[in-house]
Formats: structure tokens, C-alpha cells, sequence
């Protein structure tokens, strides 16, 4: 498989008041082309903010990425001028946020939003970028496209604005669709119209993904690839298949264990104890040591590096041995 | 144990929209429309539906939170309804609320201990000499540590606060308490810390749940039987394992099919229903969910199916079925 984007010991850190806060602490990972890369994680891991540093998007002051390499097929973006950066924002890399409502600006039309992504990456005249829009909401479902071409953000539904902003993001035909939490904010019949979209999307434009998400349920159906991050760190990755066969984590076991699930009956639910470290206050070894069942002395000194188990299967825990990852 | 505590018979809640420089009513949102539902000593009800389709103003008019439009309430034979004032606040320690949001349901100026204490007071569990010890036992049954006590809320993360909301609850004793989304804010590793929590406190102390919640997952796992809500209106109502296996709604269907399963060997077939929720203010006629039902016939725009005992106590409104 060829690799579309490369991360390498990524450092996002954030200067507050009370401290440095490790949000994105050391992580490399890697895209390749065509493929659904999943992050799953609980708030506060990281797992945004290493989608936002991709896009050199982290609000600096307080944010700054301290090290490391995105490497987008063959430029280091953290090395490019911002007007370079610019020219791939939307462009050759999109994104999708949560809350929709928030992220289209309520005083312009949709048509408004939407033509002035394309007029600015594309350089087609007004005419031929209105055209362009009404296809490109066409393609992701929305019906009466010419008309909700007039509308204002207010005027649509959860779902539709979701929609309108996957428009958005694939108006240039982006070679990397950064998705994070796209159908959080969404009820289930909606977020399975939006999720069977972006697979529809993904298969007829072979664009990749990077979806980041907390819901194991939408991981399952969406993923090829899967990075678990914890406390900024990843723990583990691995192939869908694989992660949820053969969870080699704690935490990962942990998180699969917790989830009540629809078509298994269980008496009691598994429940990881404690809390997610505070990230002021992080534990000296492993990150995951106060509420890992399976602790030893050694979790507590030293932190476990990221170890490749068996193929494509790493995992960051003492339990396992296994070749270091370079 | 098989005693009803609480029957909900036909409720109603319209809220109405003003317009106008008058502020005359031009129309209603039928938020909850003509619910019916029994619920017995030490069990669950779980409550489903999608954003916006009255599942918590259903909870919230069962305690007389809200004023009803229309219908009754009877809450251990009594029409909570026809109580005066007084009589209703000696009913409150017996039906209680747990909110959404650990984060705005709690006091920021007062320590966790004034947050609990205050309700044992004011309902006389407790006086000023016992208080503390009453606070104290119900906070270890919560897994909360002495010290908290003389903390405040914003030292606490969302499950702690979770916690915190579920100790002043079962500080007053309650029979019945209303979970309006208790876990759907924490994260997964602590949703299911609170989940087992809930179901601990029902076995020790038999209380009876309402829980409403979106997720299908949640509701499966923790309650007896389940309802489901759409457009203010309940479509489908069975024992668990009745509506998971079996469910006869063209809606319940749908919305089965639409859960992630977090397993990828899982290979099921979905039926994505086409189109949004239509307003509440202006539902369709007829039944409600015939603009997105893909059985719709000609009797679904013209009648309201009646909601109907099929046997086994499986309630369902709907025209295909019993014909």
C-alpha cells in the first residue's frame, strides 16, 4: 500500500498558566491511499489535536508544535510557509467537525459558503463554480440541491448541514478527508445515512480518510486501520480485524469490554476504575498504570514504547515483547 | 414486587408557539401526545427515541415538573395531579430526577456536601446533627471518597459529577427516579463505571428507573422493558428482549438496524431510513412516521393506527400490524 501521509514523533504541546500540557505526545503514524484510518480515543487524549496539527490549524499562543514530521506526499507541512499551507487547506486536505451548526457560518448561504472554497482553490468563474456546487450537493444526497443552494445554515437539519459540510470538504476532491467526530452530534438513523455517504464517497472517489472518533460502533463499520490513543500517546494499532479480535492493550480490552453492545447480552459491565489522568499531573511510567488490572512493578518506572507484536500489530504495554518500532 | 408504582394514563403536553406583535398562539408542539405506560416496583423502563421526539418532557410532566396538558399521573395510586402544594412536596423524596449534564445540574458555590445535605433538610430525612453522617454513607455507596464533601463541584471530573447527582438522589430514599440521559455525556470507560452503578443501588434498594436515553446499547443493557418514542408519541413498547429480537414498528426496525456494532465480523443489513424528522409543530397526519416508512399505504396518511396490545404485552401502533 502506498502511504499518503506520514507522521513522525509529533509533539502539540500547550502553554497555560498551570503548566505544559502534552496534548499530542510523540506519535508517529501513517495514512496510506484509499484507506479509512480510524483514531479512537476518549476527550482530552489527543486525537483532535493531531488532526488539527496536520492542518497547522493549533491557535498558537497557547499551542505550539514542538517536533516531529508530517510528511504529505513527500512535503514536510510543518516546514511549508503559510501561504503554502493555505494553498492545501481544502484543497488537497479537508476537514469535518462535529457540530455543524458552528462550523458554517450562520450569515451567508450555503451556496455562498460553498462557491467560495471552490472559486478560491479552482479558479472557475462564478457561473461554472455555482454549477459545480449544485453537483457536489447532489453527490452527498441532498435533495431540491438548486434550492437549498439559497438557504441558510439555520434553515437545515442536523443531518443535512453535516452533509452540506461534507460538500464542502469534497468540493476540491481532496486526497485526505480529516473527519473528526462527524456524526457525534447526530441521532442513529441520521449518523448511519451520513456514515453510509462517506463510504459511498470514499469508494467512488478513492479518497483517504482520517476519522476520528470515541464510538467503537462506528470505528467497527468505518476503519481499515485502527490507532488507540490515551493520554496523548498511542497505545496500540492494528487492523480493524485484528484490534478487535485480539485487543492487546489493556485499555484497549478495557474500552471494548465497557461497551454495552446490541447484539450480546452480558450481566454486569466490564468498567475500567479511576480516572483518566489529569494531563498536569501524569503518572511517571506508563500513562495507564494507576488503572490498569495488570500492572507490574516496571509500568510504574519506565514508559513502554510502541512494539511491533506480530504483523502491522503495535502495541505500547510491558506485557509484550516484540521488535522495536524504529 | 410485581406492584405498579407508577401508570401513566393518555399524557399530554402541548407547548404552544406565539407569534406576533400579540404574541397570539397560531400553534402547538405536541411534545408528548396521548402516552400511556405502567411501570412496576424495582424496574426499568427504558425510553428511546431521537432528539426532539419528548422523550424528556415525558419524563419531566411524569413528576410534575412541567404542568400537563391533559391526561393523568398516578404515582402509588395517587393523581399527582390533584395534589395541592404541600401534599406534592411530601411526594418529591419519593421521585427524583438524575440529569444529563453532571456539569450545569450542580451548584457551582456550594461544597458537595451543602449540595446533598440541602435536599435531606429541606425534606426532613435529616436534621443538622445527623446530616453529615447520612451524607457520608450515601457518598461511600457512591464511590466517593469522605473528602469530597468539602469540595466543589468544578474539582470534579464528569463522571465524579455524575456521581455526586446520583448520591443526592438516593440520599432522599426515592421509589422512583427518572435517569434523563444519566451517562450519555462521559466517556465509555466511565459510562459504564456509572451504569453499574445505577444497577447496584435498583438491586439494593428496588428502585424503579425511568431511563431515557438515545443510545439503543445503553437502553438494552440496563432495562426490563423498553419503549419507543417518536414524534412525541410512543410507537412501540415490550419487554427487552421482545423489541431487540422481535421488534414489529417499521421505526423500531430502523432504528435497530442503524446501531454501530463495534464488531467488524458483523456483516447485517441496514435499512437507512430515507429523510429527516419532521417538526413537532406541524407533525404529518395520519401516522407520524409515514413520511419516512417505506410500507406507507394509503390507510397511513388518513388514520392514526392505535397503539395496541398484540399479545405478550407487546404494545405497537401501527396499521400493518393485527390486520
Amino acid at each position: 500500500m502506498e502511504k499518503l501521509l506520514e507522521i513522525k514523533n509529533l509533539k502539540t504541546y500547550f502553554y497555560t498558566d498551570e503548566g505544559i500540557v502534552k496534548a499530542v505526545d510523540d506519535v508517529s503514524l501513517k495514512i496510506n491511499k484509499g484507506e479509512t484510518m480510524c483514531i479512537v480515543g476518549e476527550s482530552g487524549c489527543g486525537k483532535s489535536i493531531t488532526a488539527m496539527s496536520i492542518l497547522r490549524l493549533i491557535p498558537n499562543p497557547p499551542g505550539r508544535i514542538e517536533g516531529g514530521e508530517i510528511v504529505f506526499e513527500g512535503r514536510d507541512l510543518l516546514k511549508l510557509s503559510e501561504e503554502e499551507v493555505r494553498s492545501i487547506r481544502g484543497n488537497e486536505i479537508s476537514m469535518i467537525f462535529q457540530e455543524p451548526m458552528t462550523s458554517l457560518n450562520p450569515v451567508f448561504t450555503i451556496g455562498n459558503q460553498i462557491i467560495e472554497a471552490i472559486m478560491l482553490h479552482q479558479n472557475l468563474s462564478k457561473k461554472a463554480a455555482v454549477e459545480k456546487a449544485v453537483e457536489v450537493l447532489k453527490l452527498v444526497g441532498i435533495p431540491r440541491a438548486d434550492e437549498i443552494i439559497n438557504a441558510y445554515p439555520h434553515e437545515l437539519s442536523g443531518g443535512m448541514r453535516q452533509r452540506v459540510m461534507i460538500a464542502m470538504a469534497m468540493v476540491c476532491n481532496p486526497k485526505l478527508l480529516i473527519a473528526d467526530e462527524p456524526t457525534t452530534a447526530l441521532d442513529v438513523t441520521i449518523q448511519a445515512q451520513i456514515l453510509d455517504l462517506m463510504r459511498k464517497l470514499k469508494e467512488d472517489t478513492k479518497t483517504s480518510i482520517m476519522l476520528i472518533t470515541h464510538d467503537l460502533g462506528v470505528v467497527a463499520e468505518m476503519a481499515d486501520y485502527i490507532s488507540v490513543m490515551y493520554s496523548g500517546k498511542i497505545v496500540e494499532e492494528a487492523k480493524v480485524l485484528e484490534l478487535f479480535k485480539n485487543p492487546l492493550h489493556p485499555y484497549t480490552s478495557g474500552l471494548l469490554a465497557s461497551k454495552p453492545q446490541i447484539h450480546i447480552d452480558k450481566e454486569k459491565l466490564y468498567a475500567i476504575p479511576g480516572q483518566v489522568p489529569s494531563s498536569f499531573d501524569l503518572p511517571k511510567g506508563c500513562y495507564f498504570y494507576p488503572r490498569c488490572e495488570r500492572a507490574m512493578d516496571i509500568c510504574e518506572q519506565c514508559a513502554p514504547k510502541l512494539k511491533q507484536i506480530h504483523d502491522g500489530h503495535y502495541v505500547a504495554c510491558h506485557l509484550y515483547g516484540g521488535e522495536e518500532n524504529e | 414486587m410485581n406492584d405498579v408504582i407508577l401508570s401513566v394514563k393518555r399524557l399530554k403536553k402541548y407547548f404552544p408557539i406565539r407569534a406576533g406583535v400579540f404574541q397570539r398562539t397560531v400553534g402547538f408542539v405536541k411534545a408528548v401526545d396521548d402516552i400511556s405506560l405502567e411501570l412496576k416496583r424495582g424496574e426499568t423502563l427504558g425510553l428511546v427515541g431521537e432528539s426532539g421526539c419528548g422523550k424528556s418532557t415525558t419524563g419531566r410532566t411524569i413528576l410534575r415538573l412541567i404542568e400537563k396538558t391533559d391526561g393523568e399521573v398516578f404515582f402509588e395510586g395517587k393523581d399527582i395531579y390533584r395534589l395541592k402544594r404541600e401534599e406534592l412536596r411530601r411526594l418529591r423524596p419519593n421521585m427524583q430526577i438524575i440529569f444529563q449534564d453532571p456539569y450545569s445540574s450542580l451548584n457551582p458555590r456550594m461544597t458537595v456536601g451543602e449540595i446533598i445535605g440541602e435536599a435531606l433538610i429541606e425534606h426532613k430525612v435529616a436534621d443538622k446533627n445527623t446530616v453529615e453522617d447520612k451524607v457520608q454513607e450515601v457518598l461511600e455507596m457512591c464511590g466517593l471518597s469522605l473528602f469530597h464533601m468539602k469540595r466543589y463541584p468544578h474539582e470534579f471530573s464528569g463522571g465524579q459529577r455524575q456521581r455526586i447527582g446520583i448520591a443526592r438522589v438516593l440520599a432522599l430514599k426515592p421509589k422512583f427516579i427518572v435517569c434523563d440521559e444519566p451517562v450519555s455525556a462521559l466517556d465509555v470507560s466511565i459510562q459504564s463505571q456509572i451504569v453499574n452503578l445505577l444497577c447496584e443501588l435498583q438491586q439494593k434498594f428496588h428502585f424503579s428507573y425511568l431511563f431515557i436515553s438515545h443510545d439503543l446499547s445503553v437502553v438494552k443493557h440496563i432495562s426490563h422493558r423498553v419503549g419507543v418514542m417518536y414524534l412525541g408519541s410512543l410507537v412501540e413498547l415490550a419487554d427487552k428482549k421482545e423489541i431487540y429480537t422481535n421488534p414489529l414498528h417499521p421505526y423500531t426496525q430502523a432504528l435497530l438496524s442503524a446501531v454501530p456494532v463495534a464488531d467488524p465480523t458483523v456483516q447485517r443489513v441496514r435499512n437507512i431510513l430515507e429523510g429527516d424528522i419532521p417538526s413537532p409543530a406541524n407533525p404529518p397526519k395520519g401516522c407520524k412516521f409515514h413520511t419516512r416508512c417505506p410500507y406507507t399505504k394509503d390507510i397511513c396518511r388518513a388514520e392514526v393506527p392505535e397503539y395496541k396490545n398484540v399479545g405478550n404485552n407487546h404494545f405497537v401502533a401501527c396499521h400493518r400490524i393485527g390486520r
